[in-house]
């Protein structure tokens, strides 16, 4: 065999493989470079390379969008639902986590010239004043080559030609992949914003508790990050304005809001300076600062990104809503006239501000009169105990009243507690609710949806305690003596009486698909929710798990459901939050049983606390 | 700069093949050979000048030792002072840039000193141009060879192919390759040779190779002992592992040598099919196990010696050879291993025992991945753990159902390295090495299009995975 023939078999073999797997590469895309039409999992790719896959969807996407809000991954924590509401626009939220400025000029530079736009706003932290165009080869950092005019040929080159193992590991994580948001898929492809709802249901309560599971936040920070950047950071500002204004855009710088340590990373006469030069380019909202947000870790992710809760204290503070908690020391619009008086008292630490909050006791009582078992309380050790919280100060109060709080609409009396009654028995309106009603305190009744006004269970002739029905609790309803909610449809079942294919608490069954156990839990509480709100005309936004089982996926589900308030049989104290509320989400009940008789009672309480 | 990179797959070698067959054309054989040698040298430096002025400074010496060695006549006074100055310079460089660190520390755990650690740079393939460069001087001594000109030993020791890792080449076998006809002639056969060899070569390392280092370092590095499954995964893993990294950069070397008529020697012949260990080094990167044999083994034992003589010079040569492997006592005992296993090997085959074929293998390989499991630890200590992981069948008996499942949840886990560690064990166990492929190759197509497609392949799987990922929530 001849060279040259030898050659021609060793390029087509070599074409053929390089074809095969550079057809791989942009067919799997896990970059989003090309499109990514087969499977189209724009969440993985955006995780991959935010950079990249952003302007990919944004290519085949921009018409439904018409402002953006850029900048580093605490953009973020805006949530793009109340940007929408409060600038009456179509936002998309341009995160890039890693981002510096030149990142975002570029970008904005490419959104204006070929998307158009109404709104831009930009949030930065500090940190992006200390680097400017740190752009690296990485495939995972990059950006892309239409939005900083690199080389076109390179650029999609390295990714037609990158390594088989990016698309191998995204083809294998889409077979894998399940309900929850997990790392493989931190974006929410339509909004662009990080898909935090999985942190935005964890329980939060004390902040002895918080700071026990995310220790991160006693961590003092170390070194003094200085400004280098500066002078480029702000000429690019400059020309990011004047790109703005003259393609008609609206324009608005923010200085996002920092936790403690954070802040204390930068140098006074570094901020000093950099404040009253970006003045002089631009007005701005200054949400950073030791104010009474970053002195409160519950506020915060981790040390360098504030919460979702904060991101829409900031845009209420923006667009003065009074509907929603805003700390009154939180925000300020600088401009030319008050940036002499802002950076005098910007430095000035007060570590004594805290954040409002109570300790709210919520009480677990099941049936009350004479019966036996754990579940009955006696009518006459109920009456002692009312007596005995209203002597010591506590006063009864509703859900509403706990969500009006952090929701900043109302206050909490000093000593607030909720009593709760599971399951929906006779007894809690033929007994309990005219004693509530004599001590002027109310409760919330968790009623099993399949259970009420029945005496035996479900379609058996099993006799069960009898439980009243939706007719009965009206009247007690409508006179705010009881609120009811839902302790699920069907899911406090019973393996004596459902036999084995029962179902433990809200748990998966064993076989059972993650689509089959998602539907079941959403049918049943949403059958649950429409026959009370049917029959009462009442809304249903409190879910008590039954036997105190839950996990991660019912929490996110009861979550889209808008259930605001989840309560388990965890035994404990819970503190709620101002502007929190995931204080508000699997909190803790005391259980109240006969043995507690008015004189022991407050004692036992003040043992959870 | 290694062989399997975009660097020098697509630039390097390129541009200096191409200018060597341009220099042979226009300018002739010695500027085609300085040309190499240049190229050599800023392939051996890598952006690290340093580098490359040791291996010339060493070079240029040994030259100018060979030279007087040829002025003074062979195995007088000043033959012996100049043989000494060169095994001085050599293994004292040698010495001090890998056992500096090792012997402060042996010091420091003797007397309970606390001497600083230097920080030492290793040069790369120091160990193998320092034994190459070695075995001439040698050579020239005992009067087995001849100067050459400075050009041509320039030629054999830097000759960026066999550089770095080998295979060490003797002067004799190189210098005649190095004459005007050799070089000058278009050898298509050679190049075709060559392709397939550079990427058979270059697949073993990039496919097989690295993602079973990737997962054995894991566990080495993170694991430490791990349960039964894992050590024994680790330790097998490592031991395909380093064959095909080692033996496929051989390929690549001696592929890369046919572009220049350059042939270099058989450095690894199918080490695990051997049947006993002497076996097995008979195989094992050939031509460091005959740089040990020649200059160690036969220095202790010669013909008509009786077995304890025959034990030491086993003994002796394989610690030498754990040394050389590394600085550190596991590879200390690393070396006594092998010595002992390859004593077995004699004694069986002076007593004329034999085991049945399939139990000899089978023990020979065994043994293989055992004595890895003390080359690749960082530690003896954790040599030691690793051992106890692969017996530790406890669990089996206390608990089957367990096991099994602690068994499958590695398979299931690391599928990829399984099927990966199968691939490897059929082509290791039954296909054809290079060595014999070499040998019967006659250009076909299908060797040509399979060149393409390993190599097409290699090239994908070159570029690093990247594990950043920025992730808060």
């Amino acid at each position: 065999m001849r060279l040259k023939k030898w050659i021609c078999y060793f390029l087509a073999g070599l074409l053929l493989c390089g074809g095969l797997f550079a057809g791989f590469n942009a067919l799997i895309d896990p970059f989003g470079i090309f499109g990514d039409k087969l499977l189209s999992w724009w969440s993985y790719d955006m995780t991959q390379n935010p950079r990249t896959a952003k302007i990919g969807w944004l290519d085949e996407h921009y018409e439904a969008y018409d402002s953006y809000i850029i900048g580093c991954s605490k953009t973020s924590s805006y949530p793009v639902s109340l940007l929408n509401e409060y600038y009456g626009a179509n936002f998309y939220n341009m995160i890039m986590y890693g981002e510096d400025l030149y990142d975002v000029e570029k970008t904005i530079e490419y959104i204006l010239g070929n998307f158009g736009a109404k709104n831009i706003v930009i949030n930065t932290g500090l940190q992006d004043m200390t680097v400017f165009d740190i752009e690296s080869d990485n495939m995972k950092g990059n950006l892309h080559a239409k939005v900083d005019r690199s080389n076109a040929l390179l650029f999609y080159g390295k990714y037609l030609f990158s390594n088989p193992e990016y698309g191998a590991s995204k083809l294998k994580t889409y077979f894998e992949d399940s309900y929850l948001q997990n790392e493989n898929k931190v974006f929410d492809p339509e909004t662009g914003a990080y898909d935090k709802s999985l942190r935005d249901v964890e329980r939060i309560s004390s902040l002895d508790e918080f700071l026990q599971k995310y220790p991160v936040f006693l961590e003092d920070r170390g070194h003094v990050d200085t400004l280098d950047a500066m002078d480029e950071c702000l000429e690019s500002v400059a020309r990011i304005k004047a790109m703005c204004e003259e393609a008609g855009a609206s324009f608005t710088y923010i200085i996002s809001p920092l936790y403690e340590t954070e802040l204390d990373k930068y140098a006074n006469e570094d901020l000093m300076e950099y404040y009253l030069r970006l003045v002089e380019i631009t007005d701005f909202w200054d949400f950073s600062g030791y104010n009474s947000v970053a002195y409160e870790p519950r506020y915060f992710y981790d040390y360098a990104h504030f919460r979702n809760t904060v991101g829409t204290m900031a845009l209420a503070r923006m667009f003065n809503d009074d509907s929603v908690y805003v700390p009154g020391d939180f925000g300020i619009h600088v401009t030319e006239e008050n940036i002499t008086e802002h950076i005098s008292s910007y430095f000035d630490k007060d570590k004594s501000l805290k954040t409002e909050e109570r300790q709210v006791i919520v009480l677990m009582y099941h049936e009350i009169g004479n019966g036996d078992g754990d579940g009955y309380v006696s009518e006459e050790n109920f009456r002692s105990q009312l007596a005995a919280l209203k002597e010591s100060g506590y006063e009864s109060v509703t859900y509403d009243d706990l969500l009006s709080y952090v929701n900043g609409n109302a206050g909490l009396p000093e000593k607030p507690v909720v009593i709760t009654f599971d399951d929906g028995y006779a007894g809690n309106l033929e007994i309990a609710a005219p004693i509530l009603e004599d001590y002027g305190m109310t409760a919330v009744i968790n009623v099993i949806g399949v259970s009420v006004g029945k005496s035996t269970y479900k379609d058996s002739e099993r006799t069960i305690v009898p439980h009243f029905s939706f007719d009965e609790v009206l009247p007690w309803s409508q006179s705010g003596v009881i609120s009811v909610q839902s302790h699920s449809y069907d899911m406090h079942q019973v393996e004596e009486l459902d036999g084995s294919d029962y179902r433990i608490g809200v748990y998966q069954k064993a076989g059972e698909s993650e689509e089959d156990y998602i539907k079941a839990v959403t049918d049943d509480f949403n059958k649950s929710k429409e026959a009370v709100e049917e029959a009462l005309g009442t809304e249903v936004i409190a879910f008590a798990y039954p036997y105190g089982y839950y996990n991660d996926l019912t929490e996110v589900l009861l979550s889209r459901m808008g259930v605001e308030i989840t309560v388990t049989s965890n035994y404990g104290c819970n503190t709620v939050v101002k502007g929190l509320p995931q204080t508000l989400r699997a909190m803790n009940r005391i259980s109240v049983t006969n043995e507690n008789d008015g004189e022991s009672f407050i004692e036992y309480l003040r043992g959870f606390e | 700069m290694v062989f399997s990179s975009y660097a020098f797959i697509f630039i390097f070698f390129p541009i200096v093949f191409a200018g060597y067959r341009i220099c042979l054309k226009a300018a002739g054989i010695n500027t085609a050979k300085i040309w190499l040698v240049g190229a050599s040298l800023i392939f051996y430096a890598n952006g690290k000048a340093a580098l490359s002025l040791l291996l010339l400074g060493t070079m240029l010496f040994n030259y100018a030792v060979v030279f007087f060695l040829s002025k003074v006549g062979k195995k007088g006074r000043a033959a012996k002072l100049l043989l000494t100055a060169s095994l001085a310079e050599g293994l004292g460089l040698l010495f001090y840039f890998k056992y500096t660190n090792f012997f402060l520390q042996n010091i420091n755990l003797l007397f309970g000193t606390e001497l600083g650690f230097l920080e030492i740079v290793l040069p790369l393939g120091i160990s193998f141009y320092t034994f190459q460069i070695l075995s001439y001087v040698v050579e020239v001594y005992r009067g087995n060879s001849e100067k050459n000109t400075l050009l041509n030993f320039a030629v054999f020791v830097t000759f960026f192919p066999q550089l770095i890792v080998g295979p060490i080449i003797r002067h004799d076998d190189m210098s005649p390759q190095l004459s005007v006809n050799n070089l000058n002639k278009t050898d298509s056969r050679n190049i075709m040779l060559g392709m397939l060899l550079f990427s058979i070569g270059c697949a073993k390392k990039i496919i097989l190779a690295d993602p079973l280092i990737d997962h054995a370092r894991n566990f080495y590095d993170v694991m430490g002992g791990g349960n039964f499954f894992e050590a024994w995964g680790g330790a097998i893993s490592y031991t395909f592992a380093y064959y095909f990294d080692f033996s496929g950069y051989i390929d690549m070397a001696i592929g890369l040598g046919l572009f220049f008529n350059i042939k270099l020697p058989v450095n690894f012949d199918s080490p695990y099919k051997a049947r006993n260990f002497a076996d097995f080094w008979r195989r094992w990167n050939i031509t460091v196990s005959q740089f040990f044999n020649d200059y160690i083994f036969k220095n202790i034992f010669h013909f008509g010696d009786r077995l304890p003589k025959l034990i030491l010079a086993t003994m002796v040569t394989f610690v030498a050879s754990g040394l050389w492997h590394g600085a550190g006592w596991h590879f200390i005992f690393w070396g006594i291993a092998n010595g002992i296993l390859v004593c077995m090997a004699n004694i069986m085959t002076l007593k004329r025992k034999k085991l049945p074929f399939f139990l000899a293998w089978a023990l020979t390989f065994l043994g293989a991945v055992l004595v890895r499991v003390l080359f690749d630890s960082n530690s003896m200590s954790q040599a030691l753990e690793v051992y106890k992981s692969l017996i530790n069948i406890g669990q089996f008996i206390q608990n089957p159902g367990v096991f099994l499942s602690e068994g499958s949840a590695y398979v299931t886990g690391n599928i990829e390295v399984v099927v990966i560690s199968i691939i490897s064990a059929l082509i290791c166990f039954f296909a054809k090495n290079t060595r014999e492929l070499s040998e019967s190759f006659t250009p076909k197509w299908y060797y040509a299009a399979a060149s393409g497609v390993l190599l097409a392949a290699s090239v994908f799987f070159m570029g690093r995975v990247s594990s950043f990922l920025y992730f808060q929530f």
